[in-house]
């Protein structure tokens, strides 16, 4: 029998191979490394483990089902049964050399996070920095099943960043679908994730990569070539009270963004025009204030020759001061003079290239600046402005392994004119898997 | 003709000057990199064809050659997914379902295509074990073709590059025998 068998347990799963006929579902690419990857990864985490039974071979394969390839690339499936699944993600470890002498508690260590980016008599506090880690690591998993309704999707992604200096696990995307509907935790609409760039370093500061809980509706267009997103988003108002410093949350908000997307598919690429609607709120001595605030995004992926592209990313608008840079900036202002809550105006413009060397050596080029207008009265270490300019090349030297080296060169512009800058280094090695 | 040269001095100066400061310099190493990137995509063949000189009579052009380029295009496109990390598993299996849908079209058409350059073989005046070879290749074509749409309809994107490779196969070997590929 050509088979490979599979059984969860409780705390454990038990992969019983069939020696080397496991294979036999692609014999170039076996089962067992995706396993054993995200086996390493699952451990790492404190999830579970996975025991890998060698010798299952001389045991009979009673009471367990037999997998055969998923109606999906990278998915199985349960003889018997019509979902298929698929478990993947990768292993990355990232060495960093940085200009600032960051702690290893701060987020900018290991991440491109603007707030920390070292500003005035800070910034000329010098010190070479390095930090290796791989708190980037991705595991995923999903499941594909067709039904009269359509397509029931479910996907769960978690990394290892919830908090710097730590591996404890945190969720990236957890969501299900169902033909043209989408529930979960998932990129807010707002964001073409197409358009984002190929990097190592983190998101440019015109990107947005925010991740929140949604109701979406995917409706499809007379031109196959088109769909327009329609959803309703978690809303959390972020507002700096002026002459303050620090950005607060605001978590009894009433009214969900509203977030539309329309996409337009070809052989040229793809483009992407949203709009959103915020209802930004903010409570001061039990009296609620509001404030409306509508952004506009373009964004796109344009094939240039071959597999080369150029990618573009164009925000503007109000209330977007979160979504962006890592939430240096906030929506909305409260000036308590005269109780007024007043929704900040943003500008970000993003650019990368991707080119192909070969098919297996590729470099990008991103240049990227955002801007938020604050009155004059805003607290002197508020961020208005910031810049990065990222230029790489990874290499694969086989389709699941990444080989890179990455220089990034940010910089961030704070209310009083002062400004800081980050340079860094970054090498990185990532071992992609999935079952297959 | 000298006011437009102390302009352009006066315009390369503000340039340097600007070129002084850090980012400026950043900059203009950056667009250093991308004039060498754009410089080495204009010599990269991409979707560009070459369809080559017949020789013993073939004059339709090779709109299979086409098909085929951007069958392999495609393929490689689907390949390169793996690396994105900015996309969902369902965004990259939608992108997949777009591209192997537009590959299964394209190898349809290949497919039909074949009928027409079989039909070319009377006016080739051809040896009759040359002819034989001429029809066989085209039904090696039609053949590879079909099974190249049949694993694109059904995403099987792990055999997708065996099957692009066989039909380039076939796609050479009567290249090689008729026409100065």
């Amino acid at each position: 029998m050509q088979s490979c068998n599979y059984r969860p347990a409780a705390t454990a799963v038990i992969v019983s191979i069939e020696t080397t006929r496991v294979c036999a579902l692609n014999p170039q690419r076996s089962v067992l490394k995706p396993l054993f990857a995200s086996s390493l990864l699952l451990a790492c985490m404190g999830l579970q483990t996975f025991e890998v039974n060698a010798a299952a071979e001389e045991k009979p394969a009673d009471g367990l089902q037999v997998l055969t390839p998923g109606k999906l690339p990278g998915t199985l499936r349960f003889r018997e049964s019509n979902t298929s699944f698929g478990l993947g993600g990768y292993l990355e470890a990232h060495l960093g050399v940085s200009d600032s002498p960051f702690e290893t508690s701060q987020t900018g260590s290991d991440s491109l996070f603007y707030p920390q980016i070292p500003v005035g008599q800070q910034a000329s506090a010098s010190g070479n920095k390095v930090n290796l880690h791989g708190r980037h690591s991705r595991l995923w998993f999903k499941t594909y099943t067709p039904t009269d309704l359509g397509e029931l999707n479910l996907f769960l992604e978690y990394d290892l960043s919830m908090r710097p200096g730590s591996y404890a696990p945190r969720q990236r995307h957890a969501y299900v679908s169902l033909g043209q509907v989408l529930i979960g935790q998932t990129y807010t609409t707002f964001t073409n994730s197409a358009a984002q760039p190929d990097t190592d370093s983190g998101l440019p500061p015109a990107g947005s990569a925010k991740r929140h809980n949604q109701l979406r509706w995917t409706l499809p267009l007379s031109d196959p070539d088109m769909n327009l997103m329609i959803a309703v988003e978690q809303p959390d108002s972020r507002v700096n009270r002026i002459s303050q410093s620090d950005i607060q949350t605001y978590d009894d908000d009433h009214d969900p963004n509203l977030a539309v997307r329309l996409n337009r598919f070809g052989r040229w690429g793809e483009l992407s025009l949203s709009a959103m609607t915020r209802s930004l709120r903010w409570l001061d001595n039990g009296q609620q204030l509001r404030t409306r605030a509508n952004a506009y995004g373009l964004s796109g992926r344009v094939i240039t020759t071959g597999l080369n592209n150029l990618r573009f990313v164009l925000n503007g608008g109000f209330g977007l001061g979160s979504f962006l840079t890592s939430g240096s900036y906030p929506d909305a202002l409260y000036r308590a003079v005269d109780r007024t809550l007043e929704s900040s105006r943003v500008l970000s413009a993003e650019i990368s290239y991707q080119h192909y060397w070969n098919p297996r050596l590729r470099s990008n080029l991103v240049l990227s600046e955002s801007r938020v207008r604050l009155p004059e009265q805003a607290d002197a270490r508020l961020t208005n402005r910031a810049r990065a300019l990222q230029v790489n090349l990874l290499f694969n030297p086989q389709s699941d392994l990444t080989l890179g080296v990455e220089y990034l060169y940010a910089s961030r512009r704070v209310q009083d004119a002062s400004d800081g800058a980050l340079s860094r280094l970054m090498f990185t090695v990532r071992y992609t898997f999935q079952t297959d | 003709m000298m006011g437009q040269k102390s302009s352009l001095l006066l315009l390369g100066k503000a340039a340097f000057c600007q070129c002084r400061c850090r980012m400026g310099r950043l900059l203009s190493h950056a667009l250093a990199i991308l004039l060498v990137m754009l410089l080495s995509a204009c010599g990269q063949s991409g979707v560009a064809i070459t369809t080559g000189t017949i020789t013993e009579g073939v004059s339709d052009d090779a709109l299979h050659g086409l098909m085929t380029e951007r069958i392999s295009l495609l393929q490689r496109s689907i390949e390169v997914l793996l690396y994105e990390q900015n996309r969902t598993q369902s965004e990259l299996d939608q992108t997949r379902r777009r591209q192997t849908a537009e590959i299964a079209a394209a190898a349809i058409e290949l497919r039909d295509s074949v009928a027409q350059v079989a039909a070319l073989e009377p006016r080739l005046r051809l040896s009759p074990a040359s002819s034989a070879t001429f029809i066989s290749l085209a039904r090696q074509l039609h053949n590879d073709s079909e099974a190249l749409a049949e694993l694109a309809n059904g995403m099987r994107v792990g055999s997708l590059e065996d099957a692009v490779l066989q039909l380039q196969t076939s796609c050479d070997s009567c290249h090689s025998l008729y026409r100065n590929d």
